[in-house]
């Protein structure tokens, strides 16, 4: 009896040994989920998808970015008003960046020394410097409630969709100056550059459609609609992006209708639908296209897609309304 | 000399710009905005007396606001509207006169289309006589049933939900809870009449039973205590839920939780079928609450609600629908493409019978949205939203 409990407690010391070298070792194979309801950040081992950790974020966590160089997620505080800089080694809050009034969605720059991010309660986008933290300019009138931010592939431009104005709004940030704006479907809330970054993609969530942009002529060379049997036209509320890196697929979260299209980027064809759970919108894919992991808004957890079966495999239960999700592999 | 040669050309120079500018500035789009001076909605009924005294911006209940908020709110549509949009009001302070001058002020200021914030028995002279004008008239705060089943207009247009979308809220509400059996209690007025009557229909469709129809009276004469005591009022009767038709809220207030038997209360107080409540936490509902309460200091009401997503339409339709052939407010409402975002959830748009926007009622508390309607359980051959208010098969209009 007394050795079955000397084992028992090895066995316990022993796996929280490893859950601690796991989260102190390498950053790869993991998925960092933010909690916007219950403020902290869930963070799942890609392999065996245990839960290593939960830790606490500022108010609100929303959109997130993980900077490979100096191993930190970025993680918008929408209540807090910052975006807070986490150690990944650590799992410390280390830092926090200027952001304006309520941060939501944010992007690097592709050589990862500026953000922009949109503050949907000013109808601005704030540019910030990263390594300082510090503010470098605000654009103003970028719509009404800017959500969606894209930097251009080549980081020249940065695109934002804006929910209440039906318009994409094309800015520089480095001048500070609207370039351009582009009337898409309703409530359009994230957008995606295909890979060769001739094209935007911008998901309409009230429209029930995807708006796709050409990105040299401002113009919107397709719209994607979506019909499945047995979902009413209202429930398909389309949300967020995971574009394949390799194949021609773009997977595309449904919100209420609880599903995930995925459509070919080349003919503009939805190909299948995938169960997820309740108000699907978080989206992601990890770097060998196999695994799609989408948060569910509504029933507090996320989806583990297999993307051969086009299945869901497994569901995790994090924290509460789970926002974005990132992979780190 | 000189110095007067370099006065005119710095005037001339400050001029150019100026011209360049006219050239390039956008057309006129002008929205009338009429209400009536006297207007008892608007007295300080309905309002807590600790407010009436402290809180003064709670006495400022037009939903004017609303629609000062929509117009800053579609300012960024001119681009592609390519219009510039203003609100012309006018406050008419005779209601006898109001028909005439309403005509004449569309007249003299080139008014495109027209928000009216008036009772239901005086709405009806406006829109008569400018009928002939074919302009669209919208409609947003008269809840009148009729309006919508059997005086019917097509000019005539409701972005304010009718009294029998949110009865009908109510009664799926308690059908879904299983609180079938209701007492209810109905005020002196005409207009808490019409609101019962409502009740009354909204209950036979959703199958619940009224128990008992009693009348109620504020006060405290001791000879009529039968009828403004609670616990004779709320008593000797079996039932699940009490439901009170109190235009002015005085005399419900105090009906919670002062029932004679526990029970819920529903109506004029307690949970409280809305068009709009602060309270709502999603589909980008905190964004426009926050607007508005930063520019006018109190809460947003159903009918600040109604005024905005009423200027939120205009844009929508011209930013979608202008270059259409034959363009006009009348059919771009009611196209099937017409898509309006309320910040309420689902797509909202025009019944094409009754010209009544389509939309979500939030069930609310005096600071929670406890349930949304149309609810999950019900649902409609073709929309779903259609489950709650006067469908096309019940209504005389558009026939």
């Amino acid at each position: 009896m007394s050795l079955k409990k000397i084992n028992i407690s090895l066995i316990i010391k022993f796996s929280s040994l490893f859950i601690l070298f796991m989260s102190f070792g390498a950053q790869a194979d993991k998925v960092v989920i933010s909690n916007e309801g219950s403020d902290n950040i869930t963070i799942i081992d890609l392999n065996s998808y245990e839960i290593l950790n939960t830790i606490d974020s500022g108010s609100r966590p929303r959109d997130m970015h993980y900077i490979p160089e100096t191993e930190s997620l970025l993680v918008a505080a929408s209540e807090d008003d910052t975006i807070n800089v986490i150690d990944m080694k650590t799992l410390q809050i280390v830092g926090n960046l200027e952001t304006g009034d309520d941060p939501e969605i944010f992007d690097i720059s592709p050589d990862g020394k500026v953000a922009v991010v949109s503050n949907e309660d000013d109808n601005e986008a704030t540019v910030i410097d990263i390594k300082s933290g510090k503010i470098i300019r605000v654009i103003e009138d970028v719509g009404i409630e800017p959500e969606g931010v894209n930097f251009s592939p080549d980081g020249k431009l940065v695109f934002i969709t804006s929910e209440g104005t039906n318009t994409i709004i094309i800015i520089d940030p480095w001048m500070g100056e609207i370039v351009e704006e582009v009337l898409v479907g309703n409530r359009p809330r994230r957008g995606a550059f295909s890979k060769n970054g001739r094209e935007y993609w911008v998901t309409n969530e009230l429209g029930g459609t995807v708006s796709i942009i050409d990105t040299k002529t401002f113009s919107i060379k397709h719209t994607i609609t979506f019909e499945k049997k047995g979902i009413r036209s209202s429930e398909i509320t389309p949300v967020d992006f995971a574009m394949s890196h390799k194949a021609n697929l773009a997977y595309i979260t449904l919100g209420r209708s609880k599903h995930v299209a995925v459509v070919n980027t080349d003919n503009y064809e939805v190909i299948d639908y995938i169960l997820a759970g309740s108000r699907v919108w978080g989206a992601a894919l990890t770097s060998d296209d196999k695994t799609l992991i989408v948060t569910n808004g509504q029933s507090d957890d996320i989806s583990i897609i297999d993307t051969d079966k086009r299945a869901s495999i497994k569901s995790i239960a994090v924290g509460r309304t789970p926002h974005t999700v990132r992979i780190i592999d | 000399m000189q110095i007067i040669i370099i006065k005119l050309i710095i005037i001339i120079f400050s001029i150019i710009p100026i011209n360049i500018l006219c050239a390039k500035e956008k057309k006129d789009f002008n929205i009338g905005y009429y209400d009536l001076e006297k207007d008892i909605r608007y007295d300080e009924w309905g309002v807590h007396p600790v407010d009436i005294r402290s809180n003064k911006n709670q006495l400022y209940k037009r939903p004017i606001a609303g629609a000062r908020l929509g117009l800053k709110d579609i300012k960024p549509f001119q681009r592609m509207a390519k219009v510039k949009f203003n609100i012309k009001e006018l406050r008419i302070k005779d209601i006898e006169s109001a028909p005439d001058n309403i005509l004449n002020h569309i007249k003299n200021n080139n008014i495109n289309i027209v928000l009216i914030d008036f009772p239901s028995s005086e709405l009806l002279k406006v829109v008569e006589k400018i009928s002939f004008l074919n302009i669209a008239i919208i409609n947003i705060s008269s809840k009148n049933n009729e309006l919508r089943s059997t005086i019917c207009n097509d000019n005539l247009f409701h972005t304010i939900p009718s009294e029998r979308m949110l009865s009908d809220s109510l009664a799926q509400y308690l059908s879904d809870k299983k609180w079938r059996k209701i007492l209810m209690l109905t005020g002196p007025l005409e207009r808490d009449k019409a609101k019962a009557y409502s009740f009354v229909e909204s209950a036979k469709q959703f199958g619940l039973k009224i128990v008992e129809n009693r009348n109620f009276l504020l006060g405290n004469d001791p000879r009529a205590r039968d009828q403004n005591d609670l616990d004779f009022l709320t008593g000797s009767a079996k039932y699940d839920a009490v439901y009170i038709a109190d235009t002015h809220k005085e005399f419900s207030y105090k009906v919670p939780f002062a029932t004679h038997k526990p029970s819920a209360v529903i109506g004029s107080s307690g949970l409280t079928p809305r068009a709009w409540h602060w309270s709502y936490l999603r589909h980008g509902a905190p964004q426009v609450h926050g607007r508005f309460e930063r520019m006018n200091n109190r809460r947003m009401s159903g009918e600040d609600w109604a005024a905005w997503v009423a200027m939120r339409a205009i844009a929508e339709a011209l930013v979608r629908f202008k270059d259409e052939e034959n363009f006009s407010f009348h059919t771009a409402f009611i196209n099937d493409n017409f898509k309006l975002d309320g910040s309420k959830g689902p797509v909202l748009n025009f019944r094409p019978w009754n010209r009544q926007l389509r939309q979500p009622i939030m069930l609310s508390t005096e600071n929670w949205v406890t349930s949304i309607a149309p609810l999950e359980s019900f649902v409609h051959r073709e929309n779903n939203l259609d489950t709650i208010g006067i469908d096309s098969s019940k209504s005389k209009c558009g026939k």
